[in-house]
């Protein structure tokens, strides 16, 4: 039973990263059931104060969405490298589609095309801009290409990759990232893109091999599957909390007053209890009372034990011991 | 029931006993966040010193029977004024920033006025520095430098004597009363570009003199007491004149011709203008390069400078004709003209002594009314370290004999300010102290064998004697003599101010660097200067490109050896252009003098230390030039065999400002061709790995902060309340920055709240990754930060609230939370040892939370202890010039209004939505340090100390103990009551022992 279920978990498995491969394939017109990539948090803005229950100070989490594309066939001739945007047919009435490069090197080469984002612009009713739906396609290494990686794998070099930092009107800066070729190899080209996205902008990328690469140095491995498997990550900017004044009006505790102190400020007191407020007379007090109730009942007892007499209690006894002892002696 | 009520009733006491206690801890930490001094322990280890900055101008004040002063304004905007005997200030003012001294006057013997970038007219009395009156005049068109003329007459008959002044082509009289404008009138014409105004007294006349287009020379006459332009009189030259200097004198004015070549005057007489042109080649002057006007104010003569030569040129005032008098080479300094008794004129000339290099000797000429004759003549021999004299100012006085004597007030090279009589250096001020560009510390060379301590200090009955006053003092038996001494003797304490380590790591050297090229070595004992030394390797040669020193490096800090010297590196870049090659050069910290200098073939874009010492403690550095390629000092086989092992994991950053970019580097493979020149630095290649483009149109760049890079942590585990165990993200490549919307960089109020954000980023410098970012929507900069530990504090402007916020952001590992509980972490087991890097994927949680703060700051650090263990201040440096000392837990992102027991239990604080400032956290007690720039904070050996030195125009050093001094005793701790009670209870037992044998004794005979 336990190997059926085994069996069937893996056959589902890999149909859905068939299912999830084909899709990437053909770029799909809508699907907006997927939802957005790297929206602004604007739904929270403003939410919140200072002074409630945990107070809302904290910041609101970062949105951040991941998205596996799948790997791109591969394709001898390159892409168009122009980024194209066009209206799009079908959607929201204001989105736009776009695409933007990906571009590459090795070591020192000069940046070549090596794949395309594609993703939808959607301008906000107050005019800032999401992208969303991110995808990429890949382009395969090409023969050249994998030659020049497999020398930056041995000598231990990097492979960079690059976007526009604007990708809706791309000028001339760009956004790199690298990543140790050998990671990337290890890890059998399954790469991870981590795109930190301002409205339309791309502040910054992270980009790292899928596959955790802290070893170093990192051993010398070639890609067993010449087959890019890109990760997507967006993340866009968290918002601090507003700081709002605190005002003071928490309902009063028990045992709390207020009093209007010199400055004309009301400030809350705990009014505290009569032990509060006298023990430092109570306490002595008390002492001195045991102190005379034990004298007092010890009183009787010395004059019984001791010899009669007008001789005060404490030292005549004392004598008494001290000489009878030396007569002892 | 009941017993479930007592119970209930239980609990309640729980709750309140945990409140107690809560209440308690609080009490205690508000307790020991109290810093404050009593008033006899102020300068017993602080100190504070004040200066006022290079001076640029000097009137007199010797006539009267009032003390004798001067009156001094300088490039640090300070008008202040000295005792002419000692040097001390008087009174001192620091205007703004923006509000630098153009013209500097007295007026009728008790008034300074001063000008201020032509538009603010200030008077100050001249005994206190009170600010009579301020008059601002609307600023007018035009780049020319303002002039301020105190008249020798009143117009507005109000018996006080008035002043003009003119701002572009605006002349404007004002009332010395009060600043009121008596007139106004515009000079300007077609072409008329009026530079200077002259007034002749008796005619109750002022003229303007200045160009026409640039082949004329125009006159106009105003009457004085009208303000009306009487007369306009024009002259045309055949030569085109160069019109950036203009020389006017009374009855001429001087300019250059356009070709550098001739020296066009114009005499103005009463019949008009004649102009006269005479070639330089006539004067017998070789102009090398082309000549330039020198703006020093001579009495029927002009000074001018050839490349090396500075050549004195008397004039006719009638024909205009010109004669040379005076040619000196080299570095020379000439008065303005001095008008003694009888009408006569004085000029002084200081010129550094043919063959007198090596001494730095000089010889003081004055000159009386006719060039050839020399009135006073002295050599004057300058401490090396002062430099060649930049400016004198020359004052008279009367001598014993009834003659005119002559004192010079000089400006170093160094900046210092002298006065010289009879071939003295009267009185010095360190006032290049003023312009401090870095600052670092170094330790003290250690005690040497043979001189013990007891030698150094008084003999042991002094020290009994000394504590014995003390106990008298603590005890109130003390007479007011004795407690004077007692005062003495702690603020002279003799091992304050020694030249070696001692045990707790007080005494230290502090080695600032100034801008004018010197560095300098402080004692933090009592702030004196140790050593000093005008960095040769930086002194430009006369009229050379000035090198502008840059930044300090401690190349060298001996640990093993205790016999080596410490070494710093200063670096120094051109001051005008970034291409030219920077200059390096290595100095002995314990002597003060330069071992080598050397002169790079590259410009230095920065320069930093690397984590790697050679077998002689020397560190590895890197240069980065302007091709992003990096250079490895020193340039020797060890040190490159120890940094090619470490060269994979070598990255490094630049911040492109301007740009908005940050781009990370690799480090690539060694260019072998500069085996051959490794002198100057084994050169890298490098790799651009990473970039992070900040949005044009809503970013700029703000502020960066890093880690110190001697930082040192104790613990990357905090134990929290619960006994769970939170992990510091602690990576020592990460960087704070913050961005700002580029239209709100300006003024308040620049931008609207709504479209002014200040963005913080998190940034980790080897893979570029953005580990953080959060936006602050309207916020204004400017943004001050501190990056600590796994903590950042940043400071910012609040447009909707219109208050100053402080945030905080703390970083935690959450990849390590799997370890939980201290017991785990007691017994080891846990992995908090595992490296981090860069290249693993982080799970990084960041807590922040944001704060009001009452004032503006000016700079933000924090304090470091030895160890790290102690608690940490943020200090402030705040608008009001003072250091403020802020607990770290005031800033603590988990605050919450109601804390639960263990969080209270664990010091977290109620939350507030504003810092509370206590008035004991000011550690500057009741100084200000006047224009605050900058506050190192170095560790003593003592964990629980840190050393603070404030710096701006004034220094200021103190000691500050975050947790209190919890490892030592104070030093009011009374030794010899200890050893007296000892003493006595030994007396006592003894005497009882003896007491009660013989009673026992007694005893047994009854």
């Amino acid at each position: 039973m336990k190997t059926w279920l085994v069996l069937l978990f893996f056959v589902l498995g890999f149909s859905f990263r068939n299912v999830a491969s084909l899709n990437s394939d053909e770029l799909p017109q809508d699907d907006e059931e997927w939802g957005f990539v790297g929206r602004e948090t604007s739904s929270r803005l403003g939410g919140g104060g200072i002074g409630g229950e945990k107070t809302g100070q904290g910041s609101s989490s970062s949105s951040s969405s991941i998205r596996n594309v799948g790997e791109s066939r591969r394709i001898g001739s390159t892409m168009a490298s122009s980024s194209t945007t066009s209206p799009s047919s079908l959607g929201v009435p204001g989105d736009k589609k776009i695409q933007f490069d990906l571009e590459h090197c090795f070591g020192d080469s000069e940046f070549t095309p090596a794949g395309s984002f594609s993703a939808r612009l959607r301008t906000l009713p107050h005019g800032r801009q999401t992208l969303f739906k991110l995808r990429l396609t890949r382009n395969p290494f090409s023969e050249l290409e994998e030659k020049a990686f497999k020398e930056i794998v041995q000598q231990n070099g990097f492979y960079k990759v690059r976007v526009p930092a604007n990708v809706i009107d791309p000028g001339k800066a760009y956004v790199v990232a690298a990543v140790k070729a050998r990671c990337l190899a290890a890890a059998n080209l399954k790469e991870r893109f981590d795109l930190n996205l301002d409205q339309g902008n791309v502040v910054g990328i992270t980009y790292s091999s899928a596959v955790e690469c802290t070893q170093n140095p990192h051993p010398q491995v070639f890609p067993s599957d010449w087959t890019f498997s890109s990760w997507i990550v967006t993340k866009s900017s968290e918002q601090a909390m507003r700081l709002i004044p605190m005002l003071d009006d928490t309902p009063l505790m028990s045992g709390e007053k207020l009093v209007t102190g010199e400055d004309g400020v009301a400030t809350k007191v705990v009014e505290k209890n009569f032990w509060q407020k006298y023990w430092m007379y109570i306490l002595p007090f008390g002492l001195i009372v045991i102190n005379a109730i034990t004298s007092i009942t010890n009183m009787p007892d010395e004059p019984a034990s001791g010899q009669a007499g007008a001789a005060p209690a404490g030292a005549v006894p004392q004598r008494i011991s001290g000489a009878g002892g030396a007569r002892r002696r | 029931m009941a017993h479930h009520r007592q119970s209930l009733n239980l609990q309640q006491q729980q709750q309140q006993l945990l409140l107690l206690l809560a209440f308690v801890f609080v009490l205690g930490f508000l307790t020991s966040s109290c810093h404050a001094l009593y008033e006899d322990q102020v300068g017993v280890w602080d100190w504070h010193q004040q200066y006022i900055g290079r001076v640029k101008h000097a009137v007199f004040q010797t006539q009267g029977s009032g003390r004798k002063r001067v009156v001094v304004a300088t490039e640090q905007n300070a008008l202040a004024s000295l005792n002419l005997r000692t040097g001390e200030i008087y009174w001192r003012h620091v205007l703004g920033e923006s509000d630098p001294i153009d013209v500097l006057e007295l007026a009728s013997g008790k008034y300074v006025m001063t000008l201020s970038g032509g538009t603010n007219v200030r008077a100050w009395h001249l005994p206190d520095g009170v600010l009579i009156w301020e008059a601002a005049i609307p600023s007018s068109k035009g780049s020319n430098p303002p002039r301020l003329v105190a008249l020798p007459v009143d117009i507005d008959y109000d018996k006080i004597n008035d002043l003009l002044v003119l701002s572009g082509s605006v002349l404007t009289a004002l009332s010395g009363q009060d600043g009121t404008t008596i007139w106004k009138v515009d000079i300007s014409g077609k072409d008329v570009d009026i530079r200077d105004v002259i007034v002749a007294t008796e005619e109750l006349k002022a003229y303007g003199v200045g160009f026409i287009g640039d082949s004329g020379f125009t006159v106009i006459e105003i009457d004085l007491q009208a303000g009306t332009i009487t007369d306009r009189k024009t002259a045309m030259t055949s030569e085109t004149l160069s019109v950036t200097e203009l020389l006017v004198s009374k009855q001429f004015a001087v300019a250059l011709d356009s070709k550098g070549t001739h020296l066009v005057t114009v005499s103005i007489n009463a019949n008009g203008l004649t102009v006269l042109e005479t070639a330089l080649s006539s004067l017998s002057l070789n102009a090398v390069g082309l000549p330039k006007l020198l703006p020093t104010k001579l009495d029927g003569a002009i000074s001018l400078a050839l490349g090396d030569l500075t050549a004195i040129v008397a004039v006719d005032p009638t024909s205009g004709e010109l004669r040379t008098v005076e040619t000196l080479v080299g570095a020379v300094a000439v008065s303005d003209s001095l008008s003694v008794a009888n009408s006569k004129h004085s000029v002084a000339i200081i010129q550094l002594l043919e063959g007198g290099h090596s001494q730095n000797t000089f010889s003081l000429h004055v000159h009386g009314e006719d060039w050839t004759e020399v009135v006073q003549k002295e050599t004057v021999k300058l401490p090396s370290h002062r430099g060649h004299v930049q400016k004198v100012f020359l004052n008279a006085y009367l001598r014993t004999d009834r003659t005119h004597g002559f004192r010079a007030l000089v400006v170093g090279e160094d900046d210092s300010l002298l006065l010289l009589q009879q071939g003295e250096i009267v009185w010095t001020r360190e006032d290049e102290l003023a312009s401090i560009v870095d600052a670092k510390s170094a330790e003290l060379p250690l005690e040497r064998d043979g001189v013990s301590v007891a030698e150094v200090e008084h003999d042991l009955a002094e020290w009994l004697k000394g504590h014995f006053l003390k106990l008298k003092a603590t005890l109130f038996l003390a007479s007011a003599d004795e407690i004077a001494a007692v005062q003495e003797s702690r603020l002279n304490q003799a091992d304050k101010t020694k030249l070696t380590r001692d045990h707790n790591g007080f005494r230290k050297l502090l080695l600032v660097l100034t801008k004018s090229g010197k560095l300098l070595a402080l004692h933090t004992g009592d702030g004196r200067i140790v050593w000093s030394l005008l960095i040769p390797g930086f002194r430009a040669p006369h009229g050379g490109p000035q090198v502008c020193p840059e930044k300090l490096l401690l190349w060298q800090v001996p640990h093993q050896h205790a016999e080596e010297r410490p070494e710093v590196l200063v670096l120094g870049k051109s001051c005008s252009t970034s291409d030219f090659p920077a200059v390096l050069s290595w100095v002995d910290a314990y002597k003060g003098i330069e071992l080598h200098t050397m002169k790079l073939s590259y410009p230095v874009t920065h320069a930093f230390g690397l984590p790697l010492t050679d077998s002689s403690e020397q560190r590895l550095h890197l240069f980065v030039d302007d091709q992003a390629q990096a250079h490895l000092l020193p340039g020797s086989e060890e040190s490159l065999d120890l940094f090619l092992k470490q060269k994979d994991n070598a990255y490094f950053y630049e911040v492109d400002r301007t740009k908005g970019i940050i781009e990370g580097y690799g480090i690539k493979g060694l260019v072998e061709s500069s085996r051959q020149t490794s002198s100057e630095g084994y050169l890298f290649e490098t790799e651009k790995l990473w970039s992070v483009v900040f949005p044009e149109e809503t970013e700029s760049i703000a502020t960066v902060a890093t880690r110190r890079p001697d930082e040192v942590v104790h613990t990357q585990a905090k134990v929290l309340g619960n006994r769970e165990v939170l992990f510091k993200y602690l990576n020592k490549n990460m960087i704070f920055v913050a961005t700002v919307t580029p239209k709100s960089v300006g003024l308040l109020g620049a931008a609207s709240p709504e479209d002014s954000t200040v963005v913080a980023y998190l940034i980790d410098t080897v893979t570029g990754r953005i580990l953080h970012r959060v936006t602050h929507p309207s916020m204004q900069g400017p943004v001050h930060a501190v990056l600590s530990e796994n903590w950042v504090v940043y400071h910012y402007f609040n447009l909707r609230n219109h208050r100053y916020e402080m945030s905080v952001l703390e970083t935690y590992d959450q990849s390590r939370v799997g370890d939980k509980g201290v017991m785990q972490l007691m017994l080891g087991r846990h992995n908090a040892s595992a490296p981090l890097s860069s290249y693993s994927s982080s799970n990084v949680e960041v807590k922040g939370q944001s704060y009001f703060f009452t004032y503006t700051v000016k700079t933000l650090t924090v304090t470091t202890t030895a160890r790290g263990i102690t608690s940490k201040q943020l200090l402030l440096g705040t608008v009001t010039d003072q250091v403020l000392a802020l607990d770290k837990r005031l800033l603590d992102p988990r605050r919450s209004a109601t804390p639960t027991p263990s969080e209270r239990e664990e010091g977290i604080l109620p939350l507030t939505d504003a810092i509370p400032i206590s008035p004991q956290g000011y550690l500057t007690n009741g100084y200000q340090v006047e224009g605050l720039r900058g506050i190192l904070t170095i560790p003593a050996r003592l964990e629980s100390t840190c050393l603070v030195f404030a710096y701006g125009l004034d220094l200021f050093y103190t000691r500050t103990a975050p947790s209190r001094t919890y490892d030592s005793l104070t030093e009011d701790f009374s030794y010899a009551l200890l050893l007296m009670t000892i003493v006595a209870l030994l007396i006592a037992i003894a005497v009882t022992y003896v007491l009660a044998e013989r009673k026992e004794l007694a005893e047994k005979w009854k």
